[in-house]
C-alpha cells in the first residue's frame, strides 16, 4: 500500500497554490533562486510531515511563517554568506525589477518580510503581526521604517511597464 | 495585491514548473518519513482532535435521497444532503473541506459543493463570487458578491450560512446567510478574532468556534493555534452564549463533535494538566491522550463524561439506532461502539484509523489501511469492499454514494500515477467491481441517474519538454451505467 497516496493531492494543490508565494518569500529573505528553492522545497517537505492544517487561511500563514523561518536558519548555516545581495539573480529579471531588489536589498530582512505581506498579500498590520509572532507595533514600526526608505518605489515616484 | 514597481517586480518571481514537479514528486515520499518525527518536537496540544473533527463534520454518516433514480433510491453516504436525519440540513458539504479543493487552474469556476441538483461555485469571472447552477449549465443564478472563506457554505432552513474571505482579510470573522434563491443576504454575526468556525447549525442556533490569537504559539516550524471557544449563537444574531467552561486557559482546547438529540458531544482538554503524551498517527495527525470527551445538554443542565481519553483520541460518529459510532485511536486503533451516557462500549473492528465512518442499513462503513471497509453494526462479517485505494482522512466523505445494490466511489487506481482517478462500483456484498469513469479528477455528485464529475487535465507538453497539465472550462457526465458520457460547457 502506498501510503504517499494520502497526501498527494492535498500537497499538489498547496504547491501549485503557494508554490510562488513561497518562492518571493524565501527570494527576499536569500537573495538567490539556488537558495530559494533549497528553502521552498524545505517548506514544502515539512508541510508534509506536519498535522492537517485546518483551513487555507491557516495553511498560508503557517507556509509563510515556516518560509521565514527556513531562511533565517539557512542563514545560520556556516556555508551561507554572511551578506547576500538581492541582485536579482532571478531568470532574466527586468532592469526596473533589478533596481527594486537593489533597493530592497539595503532594508533589513524583516523589513522585507513586512513589505511582501502587506504589499503583495494584502495583509493588514495585526495579521502580519500574528503570523510573524511580533507585536503590532513592532510590525507598524518596520512598516514605516520600511516605507520611508522605499518612497519611491512604494509610492509610484516613477512609474515603469 | 497593491500595484507598485515593488509588488510588480516581486510578482516577477516565480516558482518554475520544474521546481513545482519536483516538490510534488519528493514530497509523495514525506509521509514515510513521520517516523522519524520524536513525539517530543511537537507541542502539547491537541492537533488531530480538530483536523479530525473538522472531518466528522463533513462526514457525519448516513442518510438518502430517495428517488434520484426513477424510484432507485440513490443513498449517499458523505455529507451532500441531510433528508433522513435532522441536524437542520447543516453540515459540510461536498468539496466544502478545504482538502477538496481542486488543483490550481484557469477554468472560469471553482465547484464549492453539489447540493440537491445544484453546484455551487465561485465565478472567477466574477471576483469569485458565489453562484450556483444546474449541473446541465442551465438555471444560473448569482447569489452573492461575497467570495466565500474557505469554499465553506452550511445549509439551514432554506438559508445558506458563510464567512466572506473580505472580512478575513480585514482580521475578523463575519458570518452572513443569504437564501437560497440569493436574495435576503444579511449579516448574522460577527468576530474579532481571526479563525472562527461555525461546526453546526441545529434548532435556530448556530455553534461555532473561537479560536483565539492567543494561542498561537511561535515554533519552530511554524504556527499552531487551538481552540479556546466554543459558543452558540441564534441565526438571527441574538443571545451569543458560551457552551461551556471547560477549558479556557492557553493551549487548552474545546472542540465541538456532535449536537444530537439535545445534547452537545465535546471534547476538552482541562486546564492544568501536564505531562501530555503525544502520538502521530499513520496520517501525520498528533494524538493527543489526556483529551476527556463529553456530553451536555444543550441547556446546559446536565453533564456526563462520556471517555477519559487517557487511552488515546476518539473520532465520534453520528448516533443511530442509539449508538455512537466511534474509532478509538489509542494504542490498539480500532472501530468502536457505545451508548450515548459513554456505557456499553464495544469493539466492532480492530486496527482501523479511520477518520470517517458512515452506518448504513446495519453495515459500518470506513477505510481501513487505505481501503474501503465494511463491517456489521454486531461486529460480524468485516470484508474489504473495492480495489481502489482511499486516503484514510477526507476521502470517503465526497466520494461515495450507494445505488441499486452497488457502492459507486471514486478512487485512485494503484497503477495509476497522480492524479489519476476513476470512477468505480463494487456490489455492496463485495462480490463484483467495475470502472464507469476513468477520466476523473473529482466526483461532484448524482442527480437524476447522471454522475457529474471534473475530468482529467488534458497533458501537454512545454517548451522545454516537460509535462504540463492543463485543465478544461467544463465538467463531464456519465450515466449511472457508464455509458453516454458528455462534456457540459458552462
Amino acid at each position: 500500500m502506498n501510503e504517499s497516496l494520502v497526501h498527494d493531492d492535498f500537497i499538489q494543490n498547496m504547491v501549485m497554490q503557494y508554490a510562488d508565494m513561497v518562492m518571493r518569500i524565501a527570494f527576499q529573505n536569500t537573495g538567490n533562486q539556488a537558495d530559494a528553492e533549497d528553502v521552498a522545497q524545505e517548506v514544502f517537505l515539512k508541510l508534509m510531515r506536519r498535522p492537517a492544517l485546518n483551513d487555507e487561511a491557516h495553511a498560508k500563514a503557517w507556509l509563510i511563517r515556516v518560509t521565514v523561518n527556513q531562511c533565517r536558519d539557512l542563514k545560520k548555516s556556516f556555508w551561507q554568506r554572511q551578506t547576500v545581495p538581492l541582485s536579482g539573480q532571478w531568470r532574466e529579471p527586468q532592469p526596473e525589477a533589478r533596481e527594486v531588489f537593489a533597493e530592497l536589498a539595503k532594508l533589513p530582512r524583516d523589513y522585507r518580510n513586512v513589505i511582501y505581506l502587506y504589499y503583495y498579500e494584502d495583509y493588514t498590520v495585526p495579521e502580519i503581526a500574528k503570523i510573524l509572532g511580533r507585536k503590532e507595533n513592532t510590525v507598524s514600526s518596520w512598516l514605516t521604517r520600511a516605507r520611508k526608505r522605499l518612497k519611491q518605489i512604494l509610492e509610484e515616484g516613477v512609474d515603469y511597464i | 495585491m497593491k500595484n507598485n514597481r515593488y509588488t510588480r517586480a516581486i510578482d516577477g518571481v516565480r516558482a518554475t514548473e520544474e521546481f513545482k514537479e519536483r516538490v510534488i514528486e519528493r514530497a509523495a515520499e514525506a509521509p514515510a518519513r513521520f517516523a522519524e518525527i520524536p513525539a517530543k518536537k511537537k507541542r502539547p496540544f491537541v492537533k488531530w482532535g480538530f483536523a479530525g473533527t473538522l472531518a466528522a463534520v463533513v462526514m457525519l454518516a448516513v442518510f438518502s435521497v430517495p428517488g434520484l433514480l426513477g424510484g432507485e433510491p440513490v443513498i449517499k453516504l458523505p455529507g451532500v444532503a441531510h433528508v433522513e436525519r435532522p441536524f437542520e440540513d447543516s453540515f459540510y458539504l461536498n468539496g466544502c473541506f478545504p482538502s477538496g479543493a481542486i488543483y490550481i487552474d484557469n477554468r472560469d469556476f471553482d465547484v464549492i459543493c453539489f447540493r440537491d441538483g445544484w453546484l455551487y461555485y465561485e465565478n472567477r469571472l466574477d471576483k469569485d463570487s458565489l453562484y450556483k447552477i444546474r449541473p446541465d449549465g442551465t438555471e444560473k443564478t448569482k447569489l452573492s458578491n461575497d467570495k466565500i472563506r474557505d469554499k465553506r457554505l452550511y445549509f439551514a432552513d432554506g438559508w445558506i450560512y458563510y464567512a466572506s474571505a473580505a472580512s478575513l482579510m480585514a482580521g475578523g470573522s463575519t458570518f452572513y446567510k443569504v437564501r437560497e434563491d440569493g436574495t435576503g443576504r444579511i449579516q448574522v454575526f460577527h468576530e474579532t478574532e481571526y479563525y472562527t468556525g461555525i461546526k453546526f447549525i441545529s434548532d435556530g442556533w448556530i455553534y461555532y468556534h473561537i479560536m483565539n490569537d492567543e494561542i498561537i504559539i511561535l515554533e519552530s516550524d511554524g504556527l499552531s493555534y487551538g481552540i479556546t471557544g466554543a459558543y452558540k449563537i441564534r441565526t438571527d444574531g441574538t443571545e451569543k452564549t458560551k457552551i461551556t467552561d471547560d477549558a479556557y486557559e492557553a493551549h487548552d482546547e474545546i472542540n465541538i463533535l456532535l449536537v444530537e438529540d439535545g445534547w452537545i458531544y465535546y471534547s476538552a482538554r482541562i486546564s492544568g494538566q501536564t505531562n501530555i503524551i503525544f502520538s502521530i498517527s499513520p496520517q501525520g495527525g498528533l494524538i493527543a491522550e489526556s483529551t476527556a470527551y463529553y456530553a451536555v445538554r444543550t441547556d446546559g443542565t446536565e453533564k456526563i463524561m462520556l471517555h477519559d481519553g487517557k487511552d488515546g483520541a476518539l473520532f465520534l460518529s453520528r448516533i443511530v439506532d442509539g449508538w455512537l459510532y466511534y474509532v478509538d485511536h489509542g494504542g490498539s486503533p480500532k472501530l468502536c461502539k457505545m451508548r450515548p451516557d459513554g456505557t456499553e462500549r464495544t469493539v466492532l473492528a480492530n486496527d482501523v484509523r479511520s477518520s470517517e465512518i458512515y452506518v448504513l442499513d446495519g453495515w459500518v462503513y470506513y477505510s481501513k489501511n487505505a481501503r474501503l471497509f465494511r463491517v456489521g453494526t454486531d461486529g460480524t462479517g468485516e470484508m474489504q469492499l473495492g480495489n481502489g485505494l482511499f486516503n484514510n482522512l477526507y476521502n470517503l466523505y465526497e466520494h461515495v454514494f450507494i445505488s441499486d445494490g452497488w457502492i459507486h466511489y471514486y478512487y485512485q487506481p494503484e497503477s495509476f500515477p497522480n492524479p489519476m482517478r476513476e470512477l468505480g462500483k463494487t456490489r455492496i456484498d463485495g462480490t463484483e467491481n467495475a470502472v464507469f469513469a476513468d477520466d476523473a479528477t473529482r466526483f461532484i455528485g448524482v442527480e437524476d441517474g447522471w454522475v457529474y464529475y471534473l475530468g482529467q487535465p488534458t497533458l501537454k507538453e512545454s517548451k522545454n519538454g516537460k509535462k504540463v497539465y492543463v485543465y478544461q472550462d467544463s465538467i463531464y457526465k456519465v450515466r449511472i451505467d457508464g455509458t453516454d458520457k458528455q462534456e457540459i460547457k458552462f
